[in-house]
């Protein structure tokens, strides 16, 4: 085709001019084209739908970002303020900033910055992934950096993209650890929390009051959060504020603890605890209670070991922390003054006295001779030999045989009964979370507890004999000889028959209330076990002679602007308990800081005018961990001033040994420093020896008659040296193996030792109360194996 | 040929096109990096206006030679095409995942660009001898082999980008050396059908295909972008606001919102018509696009009045890019090409872009200057 002369080429050059020409024409069309097709869509975009485009716009550009309301203070009854809040400043993610970006990078170089052990890569990620579906929501990673931090990371911001720092209010606590327990700790709240209907309008990242007043009532303390509309660029960075609503701090508690009080009661606690410790090391746990008896509210409340809320505040734990906290024990996190149930011991025998009195078949000054132990099985050994003792002075001395044999005569029931009056059957129903009940062995639980037993003693033979037939009956079938069948069947009739009658025998035992549980029952040992609440809402219902009150910790609730939300109104009820059998038992109780009293020791020294009622105990728990006559818990019940009762006690100190040596000095410091009397100058147990006969202080031998039916007196006298020089009943330091001084507990044969329960497998459905698993561990703290 | 003449035969109108999308251009860029240039520490628009009157330089330096010289050192050209292009392979700086920078001192030359220019000039000689004989596939082969060698050095870096404008490039030269348009147009067709296919079997059957995950999302979200709105969509859905939201008349030069506020990443570069649109709206935006058809009108003109084939294939290749770049940024801004990073020319910012456009705008001059001796000296 290509031409090779001039002529051809000549057209030659024609034709590709003509060709050019035309294909440069073709060009500038397809050109035209594509500049109107750009044209178009413009068009289309800007003409119209330009008012789309520009409400997108808008939208886009503008975010709520919520501003954290303060939480509101807490104050003491005389505006003291425990805990308030100072601004911290947060590490935050924000993914939808992060994503699109080297996460790994800036996640690592992070890491790098913050420098905490607790903070790694592994940490980080898994954060993200816990927040999976709330992604538009910061993940903090780290509350209260330091400023030095901050500095770091405000230098390195390009770097780190997504990595966001807020201001946020924190709570500070102003007494550190003082009340802790009762005032509770925050933390994040949780996943699971989050799903809950009381949690609906929390983020991931907010935090919530955990236990004790921060948890109950954290509605109140929340606060309003404020919002500020702001116009943000892309990478959301605020360019100017549109709205503003300014957060709400949370309402003001007012709670009805006295600092001062609390910090003298946890103080004498700490020190009586190394004191203590010297004869038990095992002394590291325990409660009290300080009740205003006017009203209910609770002056003052201490649970040991100490928790240091400072340590949670919206942190993580240490592994060590952890440990003491949660699974070390004893582990701290326990309120044990409400959570904590407790084997009462001799401080129950008030109800015993009052069930005895109003049950019309025993009288004051009815008496009892106590040869050192108990005449009816299973024998259980008195505190020392008393003689013969009317109620005062079986008080004083807390004379066991007495208060056995009142029990008897008077019987469980009114022994239930009189319990539940005073409200040893359910929570008191404090305004604290996680409030647990103790454990009165009325008929009503007992009916309970034994159709439970029951069912499990059936289930367990039940299935036993099943086992045996499913083994036999196959055999017998399979029989040669009816001979064989017989032998066979015989064997089989003969294991049921066994079996039968250990079903009978356990039913028998398990199910039944025995005499001897009357007995222990009697004497605070057995089934009892109350938590140190409710032993001192039960003992200022003694002090104000029938009237119980729900004790309380928050007296009032008030708005931020002044306005009181809610006050506490003291809630009342006369016990349905004769008025004249109380004031009996509380002039009763009055002997015990007399001389010749348990507790004369601790209160000797207070004015006449100070007449402080008060009652010891010395409990057997039976818990793991107690070894048999050694280990025992001091139990301390108290109020005063007698006559106009102001204040009332109640305490536990976990092997404590006695009343008087442990809890009991706790009590004499803090009623000290309520009455503002000169502390003892001599050391706190001086008297060991009290002369029995000298100094009890009602009138002996003026019993109407002998009550006590069985007694060979002829016992008394192989005892009687000792008579006279009794150790105080909590005074048993360095005498443990002497002679049976606890005396509470069974001697059968069935090695059922008092206070101790069949363990809860055996029955499968015991209804116990959980002793020493916190009820709710929050599940920020729990073994990630779980 | 005397200075003076060269003055008097310069056409004007390009120039004065030129110029007015370098101020459009200067206007943009201020609007978009008024937050920026407080993060680097530089004035954006004493840059791009330093790099333009090096880019005029270029432009005047160009224009005194005259072209036509450069054909016979065609094979010469596109040796040292390969050369640099494999150069930036070996010696190139990464730079956000593609090798495509040699620092020469302190500045980063970029290949791409002049690969471009070299590759007209080359294939424009390539091309002459096959004017008018390119009606079968297999007469376009090749020139598809001729350019497919560079554009391999190019995909390797990645640069997917300037690879497009290759092919853009070779079609637009094939079209103006009368190949076939319809079998051009079916290349186009088949090309984007075979993409849409193989995209199709790679997420319906797995089929390999050699993309990277962004590319790919590039495509994916180019079709729906709301799947990833805040991650591979967000530039598609943004664009469009920006540009919807300027309206007929505009915010008003510096009232953009989502320029001030940076919605656009890189808007100084790949979405500096965003800006424009934002800021100018409809108007702005039709005055520019005008602009820009009335500098390609006067290029075809003057690939019309070349003095020879290989002046109006060379002329025709530099239109061809041109006009790419601006179907492929505007497009992109718009919402009707997928998302890739090419510079709006003499709008974006970029040292190396504008000069290669100045420099490709002399070689357009050049043929207009040069056309004395001209075998089309007569009127079209």
């Amino acid at each position: 085709m290509i031409a090779n002369n001039g002529i051809t080429t000549a057209n030659h050059e024609e034709e590709i001019r003509l060709l050019m020409k035309n294909s440069l024409h073709l060009y500038l069309g397809a050109i035209i084209l594509i500049f109107a097709l750009l044209v178009s869509r413009v068009a289309w975009l800007q003409l119209l739908n330009q008012d789309y485009y520009q409400n997108q716009s808008e939208h886009q550009a503008t975010r709520w970002i919520p501003e954290q309301a303060p939480r509101g203070e807490i104050v003491d009854r005389n505006g003291s303020v425990l805990i308030s809040n100072r601004p911290v400043y947060n590490l935050t993610l924000n993914y939808l900033g992060l994503k699109d970006q080297d996460m790994e990078a800036v996640i690592s170089q992070l890491v790098e910055l913050v420098r905490d052990p607790a903070i790694t890569e592994d940490s980080i990620k898994e954060m993200i992934a816990t927040q999976n579906n709330r992604l538009f929501e910061p993940i903090v990673i780290k509350r209260d950096i330091s400023l030095e931090l901050l500095t770091q990371l405000e230098e390195r911001r390009r770097e780190l993209p997504g990595v966001m720092i807020e201001t946020s209010p924190q709570r500070s606590y102003q007494y550190g650890t003082l009340a802790s327990h009762l005032l509770g700790y925050v933390h994040s709240v949780t996943k699971e929390e989050l799903e809950q209907p009381e949690y609906s309008e929390y983020g991931l990242a907010d935090l919530i009051g955990k236990t004790g007043v921060e948890k109950r009532y954290e509605s109140e303390l929340r606060g309003e959060n404020g919002y500020r509309q702001v116009e943000v660029t892309a990478s959301n960075r605020p360019v100017r504020e549109i709205m503003y609503s300014p957060s709400m701090v949370g309402d003001r508690i007012e709670l009805t603890i006295d600092a001062g009080l609390q910090r003298t009661m946890e103080t004498a606690f700490d020190e009586t605890l190394i004191e203590v410790q010297e004869k038990n090391p095992k002394a590291q746990a325990g409660a009290a209670v300080l009740l205003d008896v006017k009203n209910g509210g609770v002056l003052a409340m201490v649970s040991r070991p100490d928790l240091n809320p400072a340590d949670f505040n919206g942190k993580s734990l240490t592994q060590a922390q952890a440990d003491y906290y949660f699974s070390v024990e004893p582990p701290a996190l326990r309120n044990r003054a409400i959570q904590g149930s407790y084997v009462p011991g001799s401080t129950f025998k008030p109800i015993t006295a009052m069930a005895a009195l109003a049950s019309g078949k025993v009288k004051p000054e009815d008496t009892v001779v106590c040869t050192g132990r108990y005449w009816n099985k299973p024998y259980i050994q008195c505190t020392g030999v008393h003689g013969r003792v009317n109620m005062y002075q079986a008080m004083a001395k807390s004379c066991n045989v007495y208060f056995q044999e009142i029990a008897r005569r008077t019987g469980i029931a009114m022994i239930g009964e009189v319990g539940n009056e005073f409200g040893l059957s359910a929570p008191t129903g404090v305004d604290l979370p996680y409030e647990n009940t103790g454990l009165l062995p009325s008929l009503e639980w007992q009916q309970k507890e034994f159709e439970k037993r029951a069912e499990g003693i059936n289930a367990q033979i039940d299935a036993k004999i099943e086992e045996f037939n499913n083994e036999y009956q196959p055999q017998i079938d399979r029989a040669e000889s009816d001979a064989e069948r017989s032998r066979l069947e015989r064997e089989l009739r003969d294991k049921v028959r066994v079996w039968e009658s250990e079903r009978a025998s356990q039913l028998e035992h398990y199910t039944n209330w025995h005499e001897f549980d009357t007995y222990n029952t009697g004497i605070g040992q057995g089934y009892n076990q109350y938590t140190v609440m409710q032993l001192a809402a039960y003992t200022s219902a003694i002090a104000n002679e029938g009237l119980y009150q729900t004790p309380y910790v928050v007296r009032r609730v008030v708005a931020s602007d002044g306005t009181v939300v809610e006050e506490t109104a003291p809630q009342t009820r006369q016990v349905a308990v004769p008025a004249d059998v109380i004031k009996e038992v509380k002039q009763s109780i009055l002997t015990v800081t007399q001389p010749g009293g348990t507790a004369w020791s601790l209160f000797r020294h207070f004015p006449p005018e100070i007449k402080v009622g008060a009652k010891t105990g010395t409990a057997q728990p039976g818990r793991p961990g107690y070894v048999k006559n050694k280990d025992f818990d001091g139990v301390f019940i108290a109020f005063a001033p007698a006559d106009d009762p102001q204040i009332a006690f109640a305490g536990v100190m976990e092997f404590g040994q006695g009343g008087t040596v442990s809890i009991g000095l706790v009590a004499k410091k803090v009623f000290e420093t309520y009455f503002n009397v000169a502390p003892q100058a001599a050391a706190p147990v001086t008297v060991r020896e009290i002369p029995l006969t000298d100094e009890t202080p009602a009138a002996d031998g003026q019993a109407s008659e002998d009550l006590s039916d069985t007694p060979d007196l002829t016992g008394l006298t192989g005892l009687t040296d000792e008579a006279g020089t009794l150790p105080a009943e909590d005074d048993w330091s360095g005498q443990a193996g002497e002679s049976g001084q606890s005396g509470e507990f069974a001697e059968d044969g069935w090695e059922r030792m008092a206070g101790e329960q069949p363990a809860e497998d055996e029955w499968g459905a015991g209804e116990q109360t959980p002793q020493y698993m916190p009820d709710e561990l929050p599940a920020e703290f729990r073994d990630p194996g779980e | 040929m005397k200075n003076k003449s060269v003055l008097k035969n310069i056409d004007y109108v390009l120039v004065g096109c030129v110029t007015l999308i370098l101020v459009a251009g200067f206007m943009a860029l201020r609007s978009a990096t008024v937050n920026a240039s407080d993060f680097y520490g530089m004035n954006f628009v004493a840059r791009q206006m330093a790099w333009s009157l090096i880019g005029y330089a270029a432009f005047f330096l160009i224009l005194l030679f005259d072209y036509s010289k450069l054909a016979k050192y065609h094979v010469w050209l596109y040796v040292l095409n390969l050369g640099q292009l494999a150069a930036v392979l070996v010696f190139g700086k990464s730079v956000s995942g593609a090798q495509a920078w040699i620092p020469i001192g302190s500045y980063q030359f970029q290949p791409a660009e002049l690969a471009k220019i070299l590759m007209i000039l080359g294939l424009a000689q390539f091309l002459v001898p096959r004017i008018g004989k390119l009606n079968k596939y297999t007469q376009m082969l090749p020139a598809f082999i001729y350019v497919g060698i560079p554009l391999g050095l190019i995909l390797l870096q990645p640069d997917l980008g300037t690879g497009l404008v290759f092919v853009a490039i070779l079609f637009g030269m094939l079209l103006v050396a009368g190949a076939s348009p319809v079998k051009l147009l079916l290349l186009i067709v088949g090309g984007v059908g075979a993409v849409v296919f193989a995209i199709y079997a790679h997420y319906k059957w797995g089929l390999p295909i050699p993309l990277k995950d962004y590319q790919l999302m590039r495509l994916v979200v180019f079709v729906n972008p709301n799947i990833d709105p805040r991650g591979h969509g967000w530039n598609v859905i943004q664009a469009q606001i920006t540009v919807g939201s300027g309206g007929l008349f505009g915010k008003g030069w510096g009232m953009g919102f989502q320029t001030a506020n940076e919605f656009l990443p890189t808007q100084w570069t790949d979405f500096i018509f965003c800006v424009l649109a934002e800021e100018f709206g409809f108007i702005g935006c039709a005055v520019l696009l005008i602009l820009f058809l009335v500098l390609i009108f006067r290029g075809i003109q003057i690939a019309q009045g070349a003095k020879d084939p290989y002046g109006a294939l060379v002329a025709a290749g530099i239109l061809s890019m041109y006009v790419f770049h601006v179907l492929q940024n505007v497009g992109m801004a718009v919402g009707i090409m997928p998302i890739t990073g090419i510079p709006l020319p003499f709008v974006s910012y970029g040292g190396s872009s504008l000069l290669a456009n100045m420099a490709a705008l002399g070689i357009i001059m050049s043929i207009h200057i040069y056309k004395d001796t001209n075998m089309f000296n007569r009127p079209l």
